[in-house]
């Protein structure tokens, strides 16, 4: 955090173009910092320093780096198709439309049968898994990032289990965090009867559904790359209470605030920093265990919230559990009297909540010449 | 009684993914249609207002996403739900093969006595046409449904299709909804939501 104001006032005082960018309060790194950043993250990969490339990727400020560590080599090619095939087919049509912005229709054209290739091949490697609407955003993310579509397949998400019960779950949660931070936002939207379906393609597609900034989504990309399988709910729970003023003087009828909140992204698109400070404060405050237990509900105890498994071996193995064969964590287990500590503790020794170990290193000029490059 | 409208009526959308839900919405809403539309993930609405015999009609307009995995999600939104409409897309047998499997979603989610209106979406493409509306008539009239082939595309028949179902709200139960939403008056008018939140309101209404 102290590194952070930092570079705030750095940038603030470095430029005028620095001071026209603070006007517009999403943090765009300047030159040198940029420079400076990717000199840090460069030591960091040749170390294999993944608590500090965490670091990194938490810090305001450093967007659109992200590129595989690992198994980027080719994959073979799997021939044998994946029941959740027709889905895919109805969704890549529908992808790459609102972001980024500079890709022409001849780019797009291009990208969307190797969109399709990255999902495809994803399913075939874990025939277990289930396709969801949504992975479609985060692999096109991936695939825009890596420019390589060997690369790109190289994800799962807790969203592909046999059902969207545990996600759901997941989303109950949510309310109890707004109500541990500001217990009168809490009550006012628990008394309106509001369900948390709004944040559901937030946390499915970590925002990029509902983003159009694209340097933004690969901001918040690199905060959940490098943050533990939490984050976008605790970043949810954030961006509501960052409304709350508005909300509060919401007629508190359901299906009007449902509309409201389904927008706040968009509407808090300037000011992401500022949420995701709050963001990273909540998750500082509040562990996945203690939320579980103030909300009486508990996540499976195989849940990668509750596991932060880092294997992808495991992790595949968890997602393809039968619901017969999962169990919610005993919340009775007596909690961390320090519950922030602990958690603390684990984050910074580090999981990474997709099957990808992801790093940052490329500049955004960089990234749009990668799909110009394809397009040409 | 709120001075913006006469009648508040909360319409759904389902049916299969791909079949033009939030295209037939978008036509209707906002007079609009584009070729790079979105996939809809989870649930949300639009709002029209119409006329109706002299009537001013508020219609909330509630689109799902089709994904048989969101199912969960979006049955939450039946129940205070005054009418469903069901679309097909008719260049898809399968998903109109997949109607009944929206009916008993509906009969098993939805409150009893709920409006129904079959869709049957995309007829702008001809030559791709494969469900035959006499095959879809037969379907419509074995539930007491109306039918009706639409184009979002060409705006074909999408107008007529969500005033039928408006109509028939209004005549079926207007009068009720009407006096329900005057006894409930100020902010516990909650219409718009799940039974699950308003378990006595669809009740009032239908």
């Amino acid at each position: 955090m102290a590194r952070k104001h930092r570079n705030k006032k750095k940038q603030a005082s470095s430029s005028t173009a620095a001071k026209k960018r603070q006007r517009n309060k999403v943090h765009h790194p300047s030159d040198d910092e940029l420079v400076c950043k990717t000199n840090d993250l460069q030591q960091a990969i040749e170390r294999n320093d993944l608590p500090w490339l965490r670091t990194l990727g938490r810090q305001p400020g450093l967007y659109c780096y992200l590129v595989l560590n690992g198994n980027t080599h080719p994959r073979n090619t799997i021939a044998m198709k994946h029941k959740d095939e027709s889905q895919v087919a109805l969704d890549v049509p529908r992808s790459l439309s609102t972001w980024p912005k500079s890709l022409t229709g001849k780019q797009r054209k291009k990208l969307l049968p190797q969109l399709n290739h990255v999902i495809v091949q994803t399913l075939r490697r874990y025939p277990d898994l289930n396709y969801y609407q949504g992975f479609h955003d985060i692999c096109s993310v991936f695939l825009l990032v890596y420019g390589n579509q060997d690369a790109a397949s190289q994800l799962t998400s807790h969203a592909m289990a046999e059902s969207l019960e545990p996600i759901l779950r997941e989303l109950g949660l949510l309310d109890t965090l707004i109500t541990l931070e500001d217990p009168e936002l809490g009550a006012f939207l628990q008394a309106a009867g509001v369900l948390p379906f709004y944040s559901l393609s937030w946390v499915l597609t970590w925002f990029s559904h509902d983003l159009d900034d694209f340097d933004l989504i690969l901001r918040l990309f690199d905060l959940f790359l490098s943050s533990t399988p939490m984050m976008p709910l605790y970043l949810s729970a954030a961006l509501v209470l960052a409304d709350r003023t508005a909300l509060l003087q919401q007629d508190p009828d359901p299906s009007a605030l449902h509309s409201h909140l389904c927008r706040l992204p968009l509407k808090n698109q300037n000011d992401m920093d500022g949420v995701i400070a709050r963001a990273l404060a909540m998750e500082a405050r509040w562990d996945p265990r203690a939320i579980q237990s103030h909300a009486n509900v508990a996540l499976d105890h195989t849940s990668v919230i509750n596991t932060l498994t880092t294997h992808e071996e495991d992790i595949v193995a968890i997602l393809a559990l039968k619901p017969e064969e999962r169990s919610p964590l005993d919340l009775n287990l007596a909690p961390s009297s320090s519950p922030s500590s602990s958690w603390h503790m684990l984050m910074m020794m580090g999981a990474v909540g997709i099957g990808a170990a992801a790093i940052l290193l490329a500049r955004p000029d960089l990234l749009s010449q990668s799909y110009e490059r394809r397009g040409d | 009684m709120n001075p913006e409208y006469d009648y508040l009526f909360k319409l759904l959308l389902i049916g299969d993914s791909g079949v033009g839900k939030s295209c037939l919405l978008l036509r209707f809403a906002d007079d609009s249609y584009t070729e790079s539309y979105i996939s809809t993930i989870g649930v949300d609405f639009k709002i029209r207002t119409i006329e109706l015999d002299g009537k001013t009609v508020k219609l909330q307009i509630w689109d799902t996403a089709g994904q048989e995995r969101f199912r969960t999600i979006t049955s939450s939104y039946y129940r205070g739900a005054h009418g469903i409409i069901i679309v097909y897309d008719v260049t898809d047998q399968d998903s109109f093969n997949n109607v009944e499997q929206w009916i008993r979603e509906v009969d098993r989610y939805a409150a009893e006595d709920i409006e129904k209106v079959l869709i049957g979406n995309k007829n702008d493409l001809v030559d791709k046409k494969v469900v035959d509306i006499n095959q879809a008539q037969e379907l419509a009239d074995s539930y007491g449904m109306a039918l009706l082939e639409t184009s979002a595309k060409e705006s074909t028949n999408v107008e007529q299709a969500f005033l039928t179902m408006a109509r028939q709200i209004k005549e079926r139960v207007g009068n009720a909804i009407q006096q329900h939403q005057q006894q409930q008056q100020q902010s516990t008018v909650r219409v718009g939501q799940g039974a699950s939140v308003q378990p006595q309101q669809s009740g009032g209404c239908c």
